[in-house]
């Protein structure tokens, strides 16, 4: 009896598998988001990282199929996983065709002849692009993505938690020189713990703190980037970091010191490990200064519905004045895709330039569309919103570098675990920003 | 009649031999040329002779690797073994209600490391998780440089410790029970019972356990990916894990199947030592 | 007499303490997942992971499974590349395992030798130079990437099998020749009833081993289509990192089959898998 039975149930497993040897193979061409794409060469395919401009690409795709025939079928790739992802992919042929790319990496792809010059590519409105985003990628002689976006830096705060402080986030500034300044007064003011007391009054529990004042912590972007050109320190020149100056290990220690002297920023413990603590903090009105980009309007948007008012204003301005730094996102082409594809890539880049491909980005709120022409959109949904963005496109005016180079994305996989380490209190800055750009440089070499 | 024989006996081994051919052997010898080489994930393909080698000696990464894993073996292996010792004796004492425990330890066994992994990292959270939630503490398990390692193998060995139980309970299940009885008549308590009589008898199964474990956590990658990922600054950059970020996130291939040579060597060298050590000293039978 | 009792009565309890306490250490990780998964996103932020869900939401399981990169294809997926696996696996190892253990022909030795050996490669040597064949192939990101390097049997299966199937009485296997019976007849008649333990065993350690790989279809596949179920949960950790209520339902998923698998076939898990000496 027994043994009937097992035997059955392995005959049973190997119908099931003969049945599924035959499913994959005859659904694999069908649904052509691999590269080969099967039979219907009409298809293409489009990779990006960000989930909330998924609905918005969506969009407009749909319009450049009514409008050219080519459909375009979405992969998302995490943040978290996108560069490991894509060396394997391009190397295989497995790349989409057209896909995200950032000013850390694309130098690296361009230089095995992987993307398409975009002055070979798309030939109108290319002077209506955000001067700053085709400026980063426009390198030995070409132009090596299609602008999508940028974004830049501001700070956030929840206006409930200042007012009650008397805090006016205008006026917000700091100072790594000076016993104290006007941050660190008003993040102590706007710090709690569980008892209601501030860090340095007495009794003060630092491990009960219900109540943040601002974000420190080892992000690049929002962070480590405006407060270290704020200070006056340079980060990279001609492709090797320089940031170990006097004024930048100044600018680490004076972020660190947010986090472990003052006590007014999250545990480096926390944000270390999950680098979206701080946006959660401040959506749960834990956290009251929040300086971060547009990437985060949405998240942020949702996440606070009417549980408080918040604005926007200038990032924290340090002895140079209030610096951000801008990025740009670009769309890039795949040069290696099969020939019967490079007439739609060819078509889908010229849509993804123009203003009408780039409206949605804009006008479902996901980011700065970097045409100009497309800009208005984004400013006219957050003020349906009632959130003035104005912020952000003041704060891009006067920014910072972005970071580029062959290997500039390897330089900061070496750069940011010492700094993670400088944030956390465990390496001081004196020490840690030298190491952090020798690793860096190294790997960069 | 021969010839025929020997025909079926070449088809019937045929695919397995194709198998293994192509696909464990082949890439073997391909790991050995490509560590000679400067090959990029994206481009350069220059002869480099013993150039990976080298630079791995040189900065460092090859030798921190090694340190780690052999860390992970000893603070992993051992603990385990005992600990499934322990849980073995405690079961086949077959109790009421042993047999629900039984099935219960095993269930870690079964789950992908790698879920486990990203569950544990979830426990592990330093402000938002159920250990320092329970335990009213902050610690952070998985970002400090001296806890990590010893966090990752914690987590290695709560999920190996009711597998290797199994073994010994199989152990324990063929010492014949007439043996047990002459002790307890001449005396002897429960912990000189373990000392002088079961771990000594117990022996051809945990050299058996040794050697696999011991072979297995120098190959240890999911459960690390989803822990640490290698981090922090490398100090749970196990050698499968050196391998994957050497190969897939700097794109340096050439250094990544020098990475895995020497691995390869160095497990050779294990076994073969472990295996002559082994035979020497016990007859085993597998079945 | 009563002292005798007495020390039975410890001896016991420290038995069921010992018991209690590893069934608890083993089950506690899985019940702060499974609660977590049961939890509402702002009920977590609010109070905390060790609060039972109030009330329990399958929201995020509903979650995973409809959305487009959910966990559907990758469960699909995962089942296919396993079945296909497996079968091949099996059959073609028992084929080779019973040519080794009872047909003679020239080079069986050194060739058995050379399987023996390949024991020794860990998949971290070899997945390098795999990717690289498998992509100058055209193979990347196909279904026979997956199960092509597993398929065609493996070489500890082969020692397993062979070591068991020369325990086989030849006179038997001879008896049955002589009726006329073909090498397939033999093999499904006799050979495999008589060793079905030893191939349970394998079955069940080749479906736990290929369900939970990662490494290899991580490195081969890309992108939703060939995702299998422990890549799609390393995703959803990298893509909802603060998102844990989502991350746990995700794992909930990964683990769950092979949890009921095993406390289905535990008779047969917990008495051949110790007593054979597998992995």
């Amino acid at each position: 009896m027994k043994r009937r039975s097992l035997l059955t149930s392995l005959a049973v497993t190997g119908t099931v598998g003969a049945l599924a040897a035959c499913s994959p193979s005859s659904s694999g061409g069908g649904s052509g988001s691999g590269s080969d794409g099967g039979g219907d060469g009409k298809t293409l395919t489009f990779r990006l990282w960000d989930e909330t401009a998924v609905d918005a690409y969506t969009e407009s795709f749909a319009a450049f199929e009514k409008e050219s025939g080519w459909t375009v079928s979405i992969d998302l790739v995490p943040w978290a996983d996108y560069w490991t992802r894509l060396p394997l992919d391009v190397a295989s042929g497995d790349a989409a065709d057209v896909y995200w790319m950032n000013s850390a990496n694309y130098v690296l792809y361009k230089d095995s002849g992987d993307l398409l010059d975009i002055t070979d590519v798309v030939t109108e409105g290319r002077d209506r692009w955000e001067k700053a985003v085709v400026d980063l990628y426009t390198r030995d002689g070409g132009l090596w993505g299609v602008p999508q976006l940028w974004d830049s830096i501001a700070l956030f705060s929840n206006s409930d938690l200042l007012e009650k402080a008397g805090v006016d986030p205008t006026t917000l500034s700091f100072d790594p020189a000076a016993d104290s300044d006007p941050l660190r007064e008003a993040g102590r003011a706007l710090t709690l713990d569980k008892a209601g007391k501030h860090p340095g009054d007495d009794g003060f529990d630092a491990d009960s703190r219900t109540q943040f004042g601002v974000n420190s912590q080892a992000d690049r972007q929002a962070i480590i980037g405006p407060m270290l050109a704020a200070n006056g320190a340079q980060w990279q020149k001609d492709d090797e970091y320089v940031f170990a100056s006097e004024q930048g290990i100044a600018a680490f220690d004076y972020m660190q010191g947010l986090v472990n002297d003052a006590q007014i920023a999250p545990s480096a413990a926390d944000t270390n490990a999950n680098g979206d603590v701080s946006r959660d903090l401040f959506t749960q009105g834990k956290l009251a200064l929040f300086q971060s980009g547009p990437y985060s309007l949405k998240t942020v948007f949702e996440g606070v519905g009417d549980s408080f008012s918040w604005i926007l204003s200038a990032p924290v301005a340090g002895p140079e004045g209030p610096k951000s730094l801008v990025h740009g996102v670009v769309a890039v082409g795949n040069a290696k895709a099969d020939d019967a594809k490079q007439e739609g890539i060819a078509k889908l880049l010229t849509w993804l330039g123009s203003a009408e491909g780039q409206k949605p980005i804009g006008a479902q709120g996901v980011a700065f569309p970097a045409h100009q022409d497309a800009q208005g959109e984004f400013v006219d949904y957050w003020d349906g919103q009632g959130v003035d963005v104005s912020p952000f496109v003041e704060a891009a005016k006067d920014a910072a570098e972005a970071d580029t180079g062959a290997k500039a994305n390897a330089g900061l996989e070496a750069a940011m675990p010492i700094f993670q380490e400088i944030f956390i209190g465990r390496t001081t800055a004196a020490e840690g920003v030298p190491q952090a750009q020798e690793e860096g440089n190294a790997a960069m070499a | 009649m021969r010839p025929r024989r020997s025909l079926l006996g070449w088809m019937l081994v045929a695919p397995a031999t194709i198998g293994v051919a192509c696909f464990l052997i082949l890439p073997v010898l391909l790991a050995l040329g490509v560590s000679f080489f400067d090959w990029d994930l994206l481009g350069t393909r220059d002869f480099v002779g013993l150039e990976n080698y080298r630079s791995l000696l040189a900065d460092g990464a090859l030798l921190n690797s090694l340190l780690v894993t052999a860390v992970f073996t000893l603070l992993s292996v051992p603990l385990s073994l005992a600990l499934g010792l322990i849980l073995a004796t405690q079961l086949v004492r077959a109790l009421p209600g042993s047999a629900v425990v039984r099935v219960i330890v095993v269930i870690p066994w079964v789950c992908a490391p790698l879920a486990l992994g990203v569950v544990w990292t979830w426990i592990f959270q330093p402000s938002t998780g159920a250990l320092n939630t329970l335990l009213g503490i902050r610690v952070e398990w998985l970002t400090d440089p001296t806890l990590a390692l010893p966090a990752v193998a914690f987590v290695a060995i709560w999920q190996n410790v009711g597998y290797i139980s199994l073994f010994f309970q199989a152990g324990l299940g063929r010492i014949p029970d007439s043996i047990y009885e002459a002790a307890r008549l001449d005396g002897a308590g429960p912990f000189q019972t373990l000392r002088h009589m079961t771990i000594p008898l117990l022996r051809p199964t945990t050299f058996f356990l040794a050697i696999t474990q011991v072979v297995a956590s120098f190959q240890v990658f999911d459960m690390v990916y989803a822990l640490t990922g290698g981090g922090p600054r490398h100090r749970t950059e196990v050698i499968a894990s050196l391998v994957y970020h050497e190969a897939f996130q700097n794109s340096h291939l050439g250094r990544a199947s020098a990475v895995a040579v020497i691995l390869f060597l160095l497990l050779v060298v294990i076994t073969v030592v472990q295996q002559r050590w082994f035979s020497s000293r016990i007859t085993y039978d597998m079945s | 007499m009563k002292k005798n009792l007495a020390r039975r009565a410890l001896g016991h309890g420290a038995t069921y303490l010992v018991l209690l306490a590893a069934a608890l250490l083993t089950l506690a990780p899985f019940t702060v997942s499974v609660l977590t998964s049961l939890t509402s996103p702002r009920q977590l932020a609010q109070q905390g992971p060790l609060h039972l869900p109030a009330p329990p939401t399958l929201e995020s399981f509903s979650t995973l499974l409809s959305s487009v990169d959910g966990f559907v294809t990758p469960v699909a997926v995962t089942v296919q590349m396993v079945a296909v696996i497996l079968v091949g696996q099996i059959v073609f190892s028992v084929l080779a395992a019973y040519a080794f253990a009872h047909l003679r022909f020239p080079g069986r030795d050194l060739l058995f030798w050379v399987f023996v050996a390949t024991l020794m490669v860990p998949q971290v040597v070899v997945v390098v130079p795999l990717y690289l064949m498998l992509s100058e192939a055209g193979l990347r990101n196909t279904f026979w990437a997956l199960v092509l390097p597993f398929v065609l049997g493996s070489p500890y299966a082969i020692f397993l099998l062979r070591e068991n199937f020369r325990q086989m009485p030849s006179e038997l296997m001879d008896a049955m020749r002589i009726d006329g019976a073909g090498t397939l007849r033999l093999l499904w008649n006799l050979v495999v009833p008589l060793n079905r333990p030893i191939i349970v065993t394998l079955v069940l350690i080749t479906v736990v081993t290929h369900w939970n790989s990662f490494m290899w279809p991580m490195v081969i596949t890309s992108g939703p289509e060939w995702r299998t179920i422990t890549v799609a949960t390393s995703a959803l950790q990298s893509q909802y990192s603060s998102n844990w209520t989502l991350v746990m339902a995700g794992t909930t998923l990964a683990m769950l089959p092979l949890m009921l698998l095993m406390i289905v076939f535990q008779k047969q898990i917990t008495r051949s898998v110790g007593g054979t000496g597998l992995r």
